[in-house]
């Protein structure tokens, strides 16, 4: 494939190219799918909070089991003839306030070091570098599997753990951001200019400069925590039947493979990979303007 | 390293339970029996001692014995670390060949039908769960090729055995999500490298761009993804192993969460750990080793 | 007479640019920027022809166009670059094959369609195995221009080796040795182990300059060769290169917006604006300022330097009103139009309604102007 280009010859007319759409689209299209695919589980969380669902999650119907999609149910049945849809959007309940609990001490105490980190480095830059080459050398999922040996199975204290590990990344990262600005006399000037400090800190540093770094640790964060919980579940340590998860689900419906039916193991899969993608997808898109911003 | 250890060891302590099983069979004694050991353990005095008493023992090689099975961890962890380490590496190599491709080609934009189509499927497998994607892989790998004569019991030829031990390779170097980061950094990386005016001047003498290229475009950033990446390869080891009962150590993680085996998994973490961290070091020394600006 | 004097040039030249067009496409504005708009020279074997301009007159991207280094879409749109060493009875266009990946097409409107991707490759290959060998070129920021990861004798002999691939690594190291202590670079030797940062922007400057000596290149390109440089140093390296101008008799184009560069080492000057040559003569009539004919734009760059009968007297330096001009926007006139004072009176029209020809007014002197250009030379 070529690109081809028009010259006009009159050098004061309107000149056009004609193929190649360039990244800057490819990048909107990303974040709009991501932001869609949060609004989407958003919604399925809520639905399934209220009950609002398509059909009940339990209700077990052993004459239709592992269905294909049909307008009965749409999203076909499990083995044993539940609707896969309502247990899907129930599913969601397994993984979003944990992983806003998980995002949310992440970035608290993350911005908290961070700050404190940026301001007086000589006190505290140095522990949280020990705790960031803690945290880095630690793979999350055996770390995972340690604590659940060690305490308990609980999707919360989990995440919580999980949130604990990331939290000096993003005290690193705004603490390097903090750096930046205190070396480009920024923070100077605007204590100098009377600003209180307070408000140095909360409006300038975190909304004005902050919010990019705190937004992608925070996209990243959720789809971590997704793919942390379902492949837990799948492994039989987090939501426990009846109650669904789709990591469970996928696990339940993983040895009908070999009797030709596929359905009930991908159906629930294909939610976890548009929606770790979701939020992967509008991470890096959001990295990008920040980048651009960085750079001006 | 010792950091890794301090916080291992902190998590422990916060554990409910007895440590002195970590080291005994606590149902087989009688309880002055296991106040002697506890005692001789060093188990009922101070933190900073216990700590230094629990990092001597683990510096001789004393892991503790598994709650399940009573043999000592140490051994347990030696016959099967090999088997990951194997796994996990080629994986790894897999992981790094692909996206290194990947991004030279996006960068460069030679061939951009290509480079579009492995980017995009890079981006797809990033987001699908490891464990459904083995047992798809497993499902066709059987239906259509006998490969695993354990899921089909029949005999396998020569050949189709090699094939056994690189499927998991396969599904743990491709299907790990970490191909989609690795592209990405690498891609804008080139890039940037590219825009180099040595690279300019490399062009203007006629030279063979490789040469001129490899060491900051690909050496310096593949060291640093490698050691980062490397926690996120042993978690998905984890999954991938459990999913093709590949007998290493994540299986044995799993295995031991399941029983909470609380001392298999320290040791597991430990080692992990200490992978990793062996993985930083040598990081540190190949880059130190190209570029000489970083020497001083 | 002009016909045959220009073919006898054209004969004489060792390389001949002829219209040449470099294009960029700007997607934010949607429109061309017209780096190169129509540029013509010719370039004697063994002279020195420095090309002056502001930043933005196409000068170095004219440069890189010779080189085969430009990137960007679309690159060079057309023109021919006429190589021709004096060994041979042939010329070669280094452009060649442009015309099989261009085509004129005329609906919706008269314009010209690029194949860019397929020409870069054909034109890269064939220009491939002339970079450093015929031709070789130094750059500005020198720091920057040298590979920091590899030695200072690494880089210097790999040069060596482009020219005599059969010459050993030993040998080349040697080679290259001799070569920086050629350019009078100190303890020649330890150098060859030391890297790009341990070096002073000057000593980096004279290994390039060692290293496209090695090349013995038929043309040697010089993009702003003081550019980055303490002015102290600037003029050593102006040292150097007069000495090797002296000694090697190199056919050098060198590009630069400093006259002082110009004056030190130019046989011949072309001066260029908005991505043409607007004067292009012999360096004592161009560069001298009471010169008549003179190009309004030309006589003001040279104003804007003080001279020390400008100190003496205590004259002004000139300035010249106005911005260069926007070149994604070029408009039909004279391009120097909204910034020139010396239009002739009652003709304002004609300097901003149609763009005069690159014109010969002396022996060896030609002008962009309206000024000093006939009409009926048009005809």
């Amino acid at each position: 494939m070529s690109t081809y280009v028009e010259v006009r010859s009159d050098p004061t007319l309107w000149e056009r190219i004609r193929s190649r759409r360039s990244r800057k689209k490819g990048k909107s299209v990303a974040a709009a799918y991501g932001v869609l695919v949060a609004a989407f589980v958003l919604l399925a969380y809520l639905l399934s909070l209220a009950g609002f669902l398509p059909a009940d999650p339990d209700a077990m119907d052993l004459g239709a089991m592992n269905q294909l999609p049909s307008a009965h149910h749409l999203l076909g049945t499990d083995f044993v003839g539940r609707d896969l849809l309502a247990r899907a959007m129930v599913g969601t309940q397994a993984f979003f306030l944990p992983g806003l609990l998980s995002v949310g001490v992440s970035l608290l105490f993350g911005t908290l070091f961070g700050v404190l980190a940026g301001f007086w480095p000589e006190r505290f830059a140095t522990p949280v570098g020990l705790f960031l080459q803690l945290m880095e050398s630690l793979p999350k999922l055996v770390l995972v599997l340690l604590v659940i040996a060690l305490f308990r199975p609980d999707i919360y204290l989990i995440l919580l753990v999980v949130g604990v590990t990331n939290i000096p990344s993003t005290a690193e990262l705004l603490r390097a951001k903090i750096a930046t600005l205190k070396r480009k006399s920024y923070i100077e000037a605007a204590l100098a200019l009377g600003v209180h400090p307070a408000r140095v800190i909360g409006k300038h540093i975190l909304w004005l400069h902050g919010r990019g770094v705190l937004l992608v640790q925070a996209t990243v964060g959720m789809g971590e925590a997704i793919l942390i919980e379902t492949s837990l579940s799948y492994l039989g340590f987090g939501v426990q039947e009846p109650t669904p998860s789709w990591g469970n689900m996928v696990a339940l419906g993983k040895d009908y493979f070999f009797r030709g039916e596929l359905w009930v193991s991908t159906a629930p899969a294909i939610p976890i990979l548009l929606t770790v993608l979701g939020f992967y997808l509008l991470g890096d898109a959001l990295r990008e303007p920040i980048a651009e911003e960085r750079a001006s | 390293m010792l950091v890794v250890t301090f916080g291992m060891f902190a998590l422990l302590s916060l554990a409910p339970g007895d440590p002195v099983s970590m080291y005994v069979n606590v149902q087989s004694l009688s309880p002055e029996e296991v106040e002697a050991v506890r005692h001789e353990l060093g188990l009922d005095r101070s933190f900073p001692v216990r700590y230094g008493a629990w990092l001597g023992r683990i510096a001789q090689g004393d892991l503790g014995t598994s709650l399940r099975s009573g043999r000592p961890v140490a051994q347990d962890l030696w016959e099967t670390g090999w088997r990951t380490l194997f796994l996990t590496g080629s994986a790894m190599v897999l992981t790094l060949l692909f996206s290194s491709v990947t991004a030279y080609l996006s960068a460069t934009q030679r061939h951009p039908s290509w480079a579009s189509a492995l980017t995009a499927s890079g981006y797809a497998l990033s987001g699908v769960p490891v464990y459904w994607l083995g047992y798809v892989v497993i499902y066709v790998a059987t239906t259509r090729f006998d490969v695993f004569p354990v899921m089909s019991g029949t005999s396998t030829s020569g050949t189709l055995q090699w094939a056994m031990f690189l499927v998991p390779v396969f599904v743990l170097g491709l299907g790990n999500g970490t191909v989609s980061e690795v592209t990405r950094h690498l891609r804008g990386h080139l890039e940037t490298v590219l825009t180099e005016d040595y690279i300019r001047t490399a062009r203007a003498k006629g030279a063979r761009l490789w040469r001129h290229l490899y060491k900051d475009g690909f050496v310096m950033p593949l060291s640093s993804l490698v050691a980062s990446k490397t926690p996120y390869m042993l978690g998905g080891a984890v999954i991938v192993e459990q999913v093709f009962n590949w007998p290493g150590m994540g299986r044995l993680a799993w295995q031991a969460a399941l029983d909470r085996d609380y001392p298999v998994l320290l040791g597991i973490t430990l080692v992990a750990a200490l992978v990793i961290r062996v993985g930083h070091m040598l990081k540190e020394a190949t880059q130190v080793a190209v570029n000489p600006q970083l020497a001083s | 007479m002009t016909e045959s004097a220009h073919r006898r040039e054209i004969d004489e030249s060792i390389l001949y640019i002829k219209d040449l067009r470099t294009y960029f496409y700007l997607p934010e504005r949607g429109r061309f920027l017209r780096a190169v708009d129509g540029v013509s020279l010719t370039v004697k074997p063994g002279e020195t022809l420095v090309v002056v301009g502001e930043s933005g007159s196409g000068k170095n991207v004219t440069m890189l166009s010779v080189m085969g280094l430009v990137s960007g879409a679309p690159g060079i749109v057309s023109g021919r670059i006429w190589y021709r060493r004096p060994e041979d009875t042939e010329a070669v266009n280094l452009l060649e094959g442009l015309d099989r990946f261009s085509r004129v097409v005329h609906e919706p409107s008269p314009s010209v369609e690029k194949d860019t991707r397929g020409w870069e490759r054909w034109h890269d290959s064939g220009m491939k195995e002339r970079r450093g060998r015929d031709f070789a070129m130094i750059f500005q920021n020198p720091r920057n221009a040298l590979h920091p990861f590899f030695t200072v004798g690494q880089q210097v002999s790999e040069a060596v080796r482009r020219r005599s691939p059969e010459i050993s690594s030993s040998e080349a190291m040697e080679e290259a040795e001799g070569w920086l202590a050629r350019v009078h670079l100190d303890s020649p030797k330890k150098r060859l182990s030391d890297y790009p940062h341990n070096l002073s922007g000057g000593m980096c400057q004279r290994v390039m300059i060692a290293m496209t000596l090695a090349a013995r290149p038929k043309v040697l390109i010089a993009d702003e060769p003081t550019t980055g440089l303490d002015a102290t140093i600037q003029s050593r390296v102006l040292d150097l290169l007069e000495e090797m101008k002296a000694e090697l008799r190199t056919t050098t184009l060198v590009i630069t917006h400093d006259m002082g560069v110009a004056k030190r080492l130019a046989d011949r000057v072309a001066v260029m604006y908005a991505g043409r040559v607007v004067e292009l003569g012999d360096a004592k009539e161009v560069l001298d300022r009471a010169y008549e004919p003179k190009h309004p734009y030309a006589y003001g760059l040279l104003g804007a330097i003080p001279t020390v009968d400008d100190i003496r007297s205590r004259r002004r330096l000139s300035v010249i009103d106005g911005d260069v001009p926007d070149l994604s926007r070029l408009g039909r006139g004279c391009q120097f139009d909204s910034r020139c004072g010396v239009k002739p009176p009652g003709e304002e029209e004609r300097c901003s309604e149609r763009e005069p020809e690159l014109e010969k007014v002396g022996p060896n002197h030609r002008l962009r102007c309206w000024l000093h250009v006939k009409e009926e030379a048009l005809a």
